[in-house]
């Protein structure tokens, strides 16, 4: 996943990166899903106009509503990976099926060990 | 009419034996050098004479000569004894039978060359069954002692070699078989606790698992076993060797054990629990209730 964000990070800000590695990435559903996630971040975070001159550096460049956006698309994120992690750690939890069938072991003495 | 009931009856007498001849295994029969170490440990020299997957009716035959310090060469007809040989054998092996993996076969065996040993000639035509893991004995000769060095230039120090024949599955097998195993606990108020093992193993070879000790106090239970699968057309037939053990305090072993045994024949996607009997009289935890919970499946 880092090696993912790594490559798409770098092919949004312009720096150098793999065009192969980037194609590998994007043939992945989850590296597209995390391209389209980025973009629409930096829209949201970005300024929409040029960057003010210094003179006017005690006005503030974002509005607040940018901060509410960004806030909730960092809430929907940190959310939505919580609930993906959680349904995993159930997939993988010690919590045995149901049984579809269900016998009973039969004792004995062992006389040798099994093959 | 007679004419047809003698073309089926021709047809039958013809087919039997190619359907006898066909009928194949994965056990495998193999025969091998032995060496017998100074300090009287007997283990495979690491060269074989295979039939691969045993086919009734079809022969196998392999030419072993035995040269100083007790190392081997192995070859097939038409090759020979080597030249510098001291002693050498003809093994033929013929399938006749397999049932449940036990393989018959008719085996031939002579020491057909010996130089200076003073051996009497040694030679064999018995029926052997073997289950596969178990072997037997042919021919054993004594190594004299020379100046000559292993293959890999150490001194020689074998005492004795021998060939033996062996029934086994193969070992390069790249089937994988896959199992979740459940402990599942019944309590009291009908819930079920559980812990989990994936496991991961050979078709044919015990796949071992172990889950983590149940206590109460100072008295615990430990339950583990083994496992072997068998891939069959459908699913496959698996062997499940269950031990409930009760730990001796303050010891490395056991006070108590007992042991259970289920052969099951699992489907793709069924999860088949099965139950450990409790015996009041010699169970630790006599009122904790369990059981192995399996689902299994072939991974490649």
């Amino acid at each position: 996943m880092s090696s993912n964000h790594d490559v798409i990070s770098a092919f949004l800000d312009d720096q150098p990166f793999e065009l192969d590695e980037l194609a590998d990435t994007l043939n992945d559903p989850a590296g597209r899903a995390l391209l389209i996630d980025l973009i629409a971040l930096r829209r949201i975070v970005q300024p929409t106009e040029a960057a003010p001159a210094m003179g006017a550096a005690g006005r503030p460049w974002r509005r607040p509503w940018q901060y509410a956006a960004a806030a909730a698309v960092l809430l929907v994120a940190l959310g939505g990976g919580y609930l993906v992690g959680e349904r995993r750690a159930v997939t993988t939890s010690s919590e045995a099926p149901p049984p579809t069938r269900v016998v009973e072991a039969v004792p004995f003495t062992p006389t040798g060990g099994l093959r | 009419m007679r004419l047809m009931l003698g073309v089926v009856l021709s047809g039958l007498l013809v087919a039997a034996p190619i359907a006898s001849a066909q009928t194949v295994d994965e056990v495998e029969i193999k025969v091998g050098p032995y060496e017998l170490a100074a300090n009287g440990a007997e283990k495979a020299m690491g060269g074989w004479r295979s039939t691969g997957p045993v086919t009734v009716g079809t022969s196998v035959v392999g030419v072993f000569s035995m040269r100083d310090c007790g190392s081997f060469t192995i070859t097939v007809p038409p090759n020979t004894f080597e030249e510098d040989a001291t002693a050498g054998w003809r093994v033929e092996v013929t399938p006749t039978r397999i049932v449940n993996h036990a393989v018959t076969f008719r085996l031939r065996w002579l020491r057909a060359l010996d130089k200076g040993q003073g051996l009497s000639p040694a030679s064999e035509d018995v029926e052997v069954t073997l289950r596969p893991g178990e072997s037997r004995p042919l021919d054993s000769v004594p190594v004299a002692a020379s100046t000559a060095k292993t293959a890999d230039g150490r001194p020689c120090t074998r005492k004795a070699v021998s060939l033996r024949v062996v029934a086994d599955f193969p070992d390069m097998d790249r089937r994988l078989i896959g199992a979740d195993v459940w402990l599942v606990e019944r309590l009291p108020n009908g819930k079920e606790q559980s812990q989990r093992q994936s496991l991961r193993g050979l078709p044919h070879r015990p796949i071992a698992f172990y889950f983590d000790g149940v206590a109460d106090g100072t008295r615990r239970v430990d339950i583990f076993g083994k496992l072997v699968a068998d891939p069959e057309q459908e699913g496959m037939e698996m062997t499940v060797e269950t031990v409930r053990a009760g730990a001796d305090p303050g010891q490395d072993g056991y006070q108590s054990a007992r042991w259970f045994r289920s052969t099951l024949h699992v489907k793709p996607e069924e999860i088949v629990d099965v139950a450990l009997p409790s015996d009041a009289k010699n169970d630790v935890l006599v009122n904790r209730v369990f059981s192995i919970r399996i689902q299994a499946k072939r991974i490649r």
